[in-house]
């Protein structure tokens, strides 16, 4: 009886080949005619190796294929191998498979396959540096590791909100630079707090490690993971980083508003840690989508107005809202690759909530609310016509949708959705604060 | 010490995948398509192996004999269609994996023209790029003359 069945299509391998250790001690594999007959593998060695020889050995059987590319190189790389005994019928070998392995890059795509294998890499590379003395990490260079653990590109997020607040106190007239920089550079330092804080947290609790297809945009930074950085090494740094973007906010608190600005650096502070930390892990109740876009919208936007003007404002607040939705549309978009792997890990964002429809629904919603509250702007004079330049990323708006909902689950089919709608968060945002500066300056 | 026939080198050199075994704990051949590199003047085969795939490194520590075939026109990407088995002797060479295999990056290149564009991305996929070398030393040649397999292999016995 065979162990394993052998139910596979002969043709679709080109190469293929025996392998055995021979009488001197050394493996061989020679080339091989390969049949398939009532589960078993029926197997003729090229001439030089005598079936009768290897008969009672235990063979590996091996069928491989590739297409190599015009231009030098090869895809479309697919191999199975079938191990068992061997027993000599005639002038052929009879194998009945007891093991097999295999990979075809069309079933498992290779960022999968070398995520599936990062484990056996990590535990490689540290008993290697126990025997070396020498603490490995992976040689991508300083700045790659800090872009990587940090997530540098996704200060996006942060600069826009603080524009755009910036751009509505510019607006209403009040406006110093300094401040504007001083302030981004205290809400970059806990978003990246944030983002190495979730990092660890959802590596902790499992959901960063059950995700086979993380994607640039989805499934974490993967930093711990991949040794980047080690779980203390994250948690003194998001601690830091926490503690450095205090610091600034304590320093504006002091020096423009203590209570405003001292609040509204709690809450931030708070959502970023509790976003992924126990006990509240916001992200794991469904409630991490409004968090981010309470984080990102008006506390940023709030906030960072507040620094200038020393007031709160309805326009600030109302400018808040589509971008709030954005950057949480950002992450909402990011989860939809990440939803069956986080869905074994407990973690109950939206998307592992709803249906396909249902989510789908939600992101048209979503859309049609950025745009119509940022339409709406002018007409109830909560700032100048020239914000409707924004409308203009619309038609990305659509095609993110429609991206979505053709590659639905189909985690790097996603990847260039999930690249507009972050470009599009930015540039919506980057558009709608420029509507208020040159507003301010055409004097509407 | 007797030298590869041209034709043979031609195989080794441009075959874009060879099948390389190992030997497992067990006793059981392993075998592992993988892009060879052929150094000519040396007469050595190279292999880098990502640490994500390090098995075949831990077998050939524990028993360097090793294996490696050449076959199949799409694979060795030569007209003659020879194919050829090599029986020799494998080490690794794993103490610096994050440059060390890089002095194979020109033998790489032949075979992969875009694996610069890969490396540039390296960030992108840091524990693939954690490679070690295997290096394996010819010991015994068997060549079928135009993959002709019907036919006995031409030996050539490199340790005389």
């Amino acid at each position: 009886m065979s162990g394993v069945a052998v139910t596979l299509d002969l043709r679709l391998y080109e190469q293929r080949a025996v392998s055995f250790v021979d009488d001197d001690g050394y493996p061989v594999t020679v080339p091989a005619e390969v049949e398939l007959e009532d589960g078993r593998l029926i197997v003729r060695p090229a001439r030089g190796f005598d079936p009768a020889k290897i008969s009672g050995r235990k063979v590996n059987v091996v069928l491989n294929h590739i297409t190599p590319l015009p231009g030098g190189g090869y895809t479309d790389r697919r191999y199975v191998a079938f191990t068992g005994p061997a027993l000599s019928v005639d002038d052929r070998l009879q194998v009945e498979p007891e093991r097999t392995y295999r990979w075809n890059e069309k079933e498992v795509p290779f960022p999968e396959y070398v995520e599936v294998s990062t484990p056996r890499a990590r535990r490689y590379l540290e008993s290697l540096g126990k025997k070396l003395g020498v603490d490995f990490k992976p040689g991508i260079g300083a700045f790659w590791r800090l872009f990587r653990v940090v997530r540098l590109p996704f200060l996006t997020a942060t600069a826009v909100p603080v524009a755009i607040g910036g751009g509505v106190s510019f607006y209403h007239g009040a406006f110093d630079i300094t401040l504007l920089l001083l302030t981004f550079l205290g809400l970059a330092l806990i978003h990246m707090g944030l983002n190495v804080a979730n990092d660890y947290f959802d590596t902790l609790l499992g959901a960063d490690p059950a995700n086979r297809r993380p994607t640039p945009f989805s499934g974490g930074s993967r930093s711990i993971l991949y040794g980047l950085i080690s779980m203390s090494g994250a948690r003194a740094l998001y601690t830091a980083l926490f503690a450095s973007g205090s610091a600034i906010g304590l320093y504006l608190a002091l020096t423009r508003g203590l209570v405003p600005i001292l609040g509204l650096t709690a809450l931030g502070l708070f959502l970023a840690y509790f976003y992924t930390a126990p006990p509240l892990k916001l992200a794991y109740r469904g409630l991490g989508e409004l968090a981010v876009g309470t984080g990102f919208g008006p506390v940023i936007v709030m906030g960072t107005y507040f620094v200038q003007k020393q007031a709160f404002s309805v326009d600030a607040l109302v400018a808040s809202i589509p971008i709030g939705i954005l950057i949480m549309l950002i992450l909402y978009v990011n989860e939809i690759p990440d939803a069956e792997f986080d869905a074994i890990a407990g973690k109950r964002h939206l998307l592992t909530r709803f249906t396909r429809e249902q989510a789908l629904l939600f992101l048209a919603a979503s859309l049609a609310a950025t745009y119509a509250v940022i339409a709406l702007i002018p007409v109830l004079g909560l700032g100048p016509p020239t914000v409707l330049i924004a409308l203009a990323t619309i038609p990305r708006a659509v095609r993110i949708y429609r991206g979505a909902r053709t590659y639905f689950g189909k985690q790097y089919e996603m990847i260039p959705t999930m690249a507009l709608n972050v470009n599009n968060a930015a540039i919506t945002g980057a558009l709608l604060a420029a509507g208020y500066y040159v507003g301010a300056f055409l004097g509407l | 010490m007797t030298s590869l026939p041209p034709y043979v080198e031609d195989v080794l050199e441009r075959s874009l995948v060879a099948l390389l075994t190992t030997v497992s704990e067990r006793n059981v051949p392993v075998t592992h398509p993988m892009l060879p590199l052929y150094e000519r003047g040396s007469g050595r085969i190279y292999f880098t192996s990502s640490l994500l795939f390090s098995r075949k490194l831990e077998h050939i520590r524990r028993y360097p004999k090793v294996s490696v075939l050449f076959s199949h026109k799409e694979f060795t990407g030569c007209e003659s269609g020879d194919a050829v088995l090599v029986k020799g002797t494998a080490s690794v060479d794993d103490s610096d994996p994050s440059n060390g295999w890089m002095r194979l990056l020109p033998l790489w290149r032949k075979k992969e023209p875009y694996i610069d564009a890969y490396l540039k991305q390296r960030f992108a996929f840091p524990l693939f790029w954690e490679r070690a070398i295997i290096e394996v030393v010819p010991e015994v040649v068997y060549v079928w003359r135009g993959g002709d397999v019907e036919r006995e292999p031409e030996v050539h016995d490199l340790r005389r």
